[in-house]
């Protein structure tokens, strides 16, 4: 079978309906005008010294060495599982749970788990099981000062390569393709730690440092003080520390979910596309074009408001603001996938190697791709675009106070205000293209 | 503390009236979508077999397509449907190979130098597509709306 688009799938949405796209716009400009206006002049949030603690009694149990053991063997148990059906099980994507489970239960559900629950992977990361039991017999790691100065450019490469893979690369959806990839990957990302020791995950592992950004606007966070608290996801953005490369991970989030989103639009499907999966130059072609134009724009604007706001770095000071942006999209293109097809991950789990056994009573349903309307689909890709919007346009005035004042912070904010716009309205066109 | 009282409540407006508009958006666009009138899916007719017969407002829409070369000609890119119509799909090809409808998971055989037809009923909204299985070839993509 053929994905549509995206890694694994077999339905695309409508288009989103112009009355939407043309409110969503309107309100996206309008509150944009609005922040400028009336938001604070001194810098107002407060990053990780901010939130309301929890009860101590449920931090215990949160952080308690057994339960998070617990999880993560859980976690290596569930992805050993999905990597040995993906490699011995039925050869057939629709019989094989192990390309719904990559792309959709993983990669998608990644989304909502970690802006509900907050960094969900590094908690869970089986590679960080793995590594442990490696370190201990291969000793030091001998990179490990090298780290920082890379910052999250390993993350940025490994997310740029799952991308490849995921949106470009020749029938992605075959299940011994997908346990390659995961094994290749796999072996990359533990070579590279046992070199530059276990902060490398939370640098270089694509997978980790997503969650570990989305998980940024979750209600539930750590504030400087170890405390888990409730807070605004304004404040959790905005106590994210910036670091090189940060700017090139969003980048690569942005474009790659936008390059997802301009292969379900007609003009594509028409041109470039035609040939829809036999062909794979266009997609990569896409794909780089695409990410290279959002990087662009975001370098030029960041670069243009930190030479105004006298910082020599804009890229990397600015970058938190693009994190609801991602997020935004992400959901506007995968939440009907997650709801939808991602009902076969549980549908196949019952009777993995097909052998006609039912685990949990579910082997014999069929998705219902009748479960979400048409409407609330459209109704929530358009809310998700401009939620994002407005909170990146509110990260990215606070930043500005905080990095100049007056007049200065005022001027600096154009820029990225016109390219959040472009994005966002660039977003919505998508949808409506669709 | 008097002096950071006026922000933080300035800040508090400001938050909360950014905040309320953005959930004016859901609010709105939730209104706007009542006023084209509300789509339900109507009951799926008895089966593939059943022709126009379901809905006799609405008549069989004939998507035809004719695969030659490795190439389709027809009613190729995307092709509009009603929700709830009946749609017949008539495939000629020069080679062997399976029909399938995605979403809908319909599939029927076309043997080569031959035209096969498949009826059925759209009843899933979305954008689909309809490929020969086995060549991976893309023969339409239906927009079911």
């Amino acid at each position: 079978m053929t994905p549509v688009a995206h890694g694994v799938g077999t339905r695309a949405d409508l288009p989103v309906p112009v009355t939407f796209v043309v409110i969503g716009a309107a309100i996206a400009v309008l509150t944009t005008f609005l922040a400028l206006g009336v938001l604070w002049p001194r810098p107002r949030l407060r990053g990780d010294a901010g939130g309301i603690a929890i009860p101590v009694v449920v931090q215990r149990v949160l952080d308690s060495t057994v339960l998070r053991v617990l999880l993560r063997l859980l976690a290596l148990a569930a992805t050993t599982l999905v990597l040995t059906v993906a490699l011995v099980g039925p050869a057939d994507p629709p019989a094989n749970i192990a390309p719904w489970a990559f792309f959709i239960t993983f990669w998608v559900g990644l989304v909502p788990a970690s802006l509900l629950l907050g960094p969900v992977w590094r908690v869970l990361n089986p590679l960080r099981a793995l590594h442990k039991g490696l370190a201990a017999l291969t000793g030091t790691a001998p990179g490990e000062d090298r780290l920082a100065r890379m910052g999250y450019w390993p993350a940025a490469a490994s997310l740029l390569a799952f991308g490849w893979f995921e949106l470009a690369y020749p029938e992605r959806s075959t299940p011994s393709k997908v346990g390659t990839f995961v094994i290749a990957y796999s072996v990359v990302q533990l070579l590279a730690a046992l070199w530059f020791g276990a902060g490398w995950f939370a640098r270089g592992d694509g997978f980790e440092v997503y969650s570990t950004l989305l998980a940024r606007l979750s209600p539930l966070g750590r504030r400087e003080d170890g405390r888990l608290v409730l807070r605004s996801p304004l404040d959790g953005a905005a106590g994210l520390s910036s670091a090189p490369g940060l700017a090139a991970v969003v980048v690569v989030l942005v474009g790659t979910t936008a390059f997802d989103g301009l292969t379900r639009t007609t003009y594509w499907q028409n041109g470039p596309g035609i040939s829809g999966d036999a062909r794979s130059l266009p997609q990569l072609l896409g794909l780089t074009l695409v990410v290279a134009l959002v990087a662009a724009l975001y370098a030029g604007a960041t670069t243009v408001a930190g030479r105004v706001a006298g910082v020599p770095d804009g890229p990397s000071a600015y970058a938190h603001t693009v994190i609801p942006i991602a997020a935004g999209y992400a959901i506007a293109h995968y939440f009907s996938l997650l709801l939808l097809d991602g009902q076969l991950t549980y549908i196949l789990a019952s009777d993995p190697f097909q052998r006609g056994v039912d685990l949990f009573g579910t082997a014999a349903n069929a998705v219902d791709y009748t479960a979400v309307r048409p409407r609330t689909i459209s109704v929530v890709q358009v809310t998700a675009i401009v939620l994002g919007h407005v909170l990146g346009v509110v990260l990215a005035h606070d930043r500005a106070v905080r990095l100049s004042s007056g007049r200065t912070a005022r001027t600096s904010q154009y820029p990225l205000l016109l390219v959040m716009v472009v994005f966002t309205v660039g977003g919505l066109l998508l949808l409506l293209g669709g | 503390m008097r002096a950071t009282l006026h922000p933080m409540r300035t800040t508090r407006f400001a938050v909360s009236t950014l905040t309320v508009s953005t959930l004016t958006v859901s609010a709105l666009l939730l209104t706007a979508g009542c006023g084209t009138g509300s789509s339900h899916p109507p009951t799926p007719s008895s089966s593939s077999s059943a022709s126009g017969t379901a809905s006799p407002n609405r008549a069989v829409q004939v998507v035809s397509l004719t695969v030659k070369g490795g190439k389709v000609t027809g009613a190729t890119g995307r092709v509009k449907v009603e929700l709830g119509s009946t749609v017949r799909l008539v495939v000629t090809s020069d080679v062997s190979d399976e029909v399938h409808v995605h979403t809908y998971d319909k599939h029927v055989d076309v043997t080569a130098g031959s035209t096969t037809t498949l009826q059925f009923t759209a009843d899933i909204p979305a954008i689909i597509e309809v490929e020969l299985e086995t060549r991976r070839l893309l023969l339409t993509r239906l927009q079911v709306s």
